[in-house]
């Protein structure tokens, strides 16, 4: 065969190849969309840091004490501390999770009290969080609000309570 | 077309070359599902995070709470089951859920972590039978050195409970 001829032979193989590649990608593609080897929890993470802020008697929750009891969905403006935000949650991993609270007057719509979780982690993870990048690398931002009760000055305000919480992206 | 010296023709040796590409590509496909079947990393994982997370839960609870956590994966409904039921060891340390495969001829494989807030309020106290044990050059945990069955989980007003079992018993979940 002249140097031709192989030139020819050869590029009757391309369309085989890349035929070959089609049908391997495709197999590799259905492959790993039916096997599941990753765990993304982040979303029940975030509402579990949530809860867990709302709902905890060590949190920021009114606490009666003739009736001995917490009581969810009053928050004590006395308890939105930043430093009883990390006693009540010890994560061994300060990269782990970071979070502000701010409590809102339903009526004036100002900021009543604010707490921040992490305190240094979420001031360096916010402005990565504001530019949404997706995955690894990125920072993800999930916020919450909902209407509660505030205790201040010995009186029950209408109010709302804004939950931000960061992540590192997955 | 002319032959080459050991009678094969160059075309010939491109459908070998096509083989061999398309053997490859199979070959690492399998591999790889053959390591996720038999292997207990996303079992390990599994467990991590729901152990943890079970543990975030049950500090959000305004009251005092039992659990029993059954741990034997059998009994949880996986899409396939694997081909080998191994059971896990549980692990503790103060802020971290860390789960160990079955010790593989004597060696212990790294386990999957995930961490938990710890409560500074709430006094964690880690029931163990056989008391704390050395796993595999890992620290120190509170664990059973044994398969785990149940992870029970207690909280009351000041302290949060953290005991295993490899025993298989009838609870109920209060």
């Amino acid at each position: 065969m002249n140097r031709l001829g192989q030139a020819f032979t050869l590029i009757n193989f391309i369309p085989r190849i890349i035929f070959l590649a089609i049908v391997g990608f495709s197999i590799v593609f259905l492959v790993r969309s039916y096997v599941v080897d990753h765990l993304n929890v982040q979303e029940v993470q975030a509402e579990v840091f949530m809860h867990r802020i709302m709902y905890s008697p060590q949190g920021i929750i009114y606490f009666d004490p003739e009736l001995s009891t917490a009581v969810p969905g009053i928050v004590d403006i006395s308890k939105v501390k930043s430093n009883r935000l990390d006693a009540l949650m010890n994560y061994s991993d300060k990269s782990f999770i970071a979070g502000k609270i701010e409590v809102i007057d339903a009526i004036t719509g100002k900021t009543v009290a604010t707490a921040t979780y992490n305190n240094q982690t979420y001031f360096r993870w916010l402005p990565v969080a504001q530019v949404k990048l997706p995955g690894p690398g990125g920072i993800k931002q999930i916020v919450r609000s909902t209407y509660v009760l505030y205790q201040a000055n010995n009186a029950l305000t209408q109010g709302i309570l804004k939950i931000e919480v960061l992540l590192p992206g997955n | 077309m002319k032959l080459g010296k050991r009678g094969m023709t160059k075309s010939q040796y491109y459908a070998i070359g096509e083989f061999l590409a398309a053997g490859i590509v199979f070959l690492t496909l399998f591999t790889y599902l053959k390591g996720v079947a038999t292997d207990s990393q996303f079992e390990q994982n599994f467990m991590a995070r729901d152990v943890a997370l079970l543990l975030d839960s049950i500090h959000a609870a305004p009251g005092d709470v039992s659990f029993a956590y059954d741990a034997s994966i059998k009994e949880n409904s996986f899409v396939f089951e694997f081909s080998k039921q191994q059971k896990l060891r549980f692990a503790f340390d103060n802020s971290q859920v860390l789960v160990f495969p079955s010790t593989v001829f004597g060696v212990v494989i790294q386990p999957a972590r995930y961490p938990f807030g710890r409560d500074s309020n709430l006094e964690l106290i880690f029931e163990d039978p056989f008391n704390a044990e050395k796993l595999g050059g890992y620290g120190s945990y509170y664990g059973q050195p044994t398969n785990t069955t149940f992870v029970f989980i207690k909280k009351t007003d000041d302290a949060l409970n953290i005991s295993t079992s490899q025993e298989v018993i009838e609870v109920r979940n209060e």
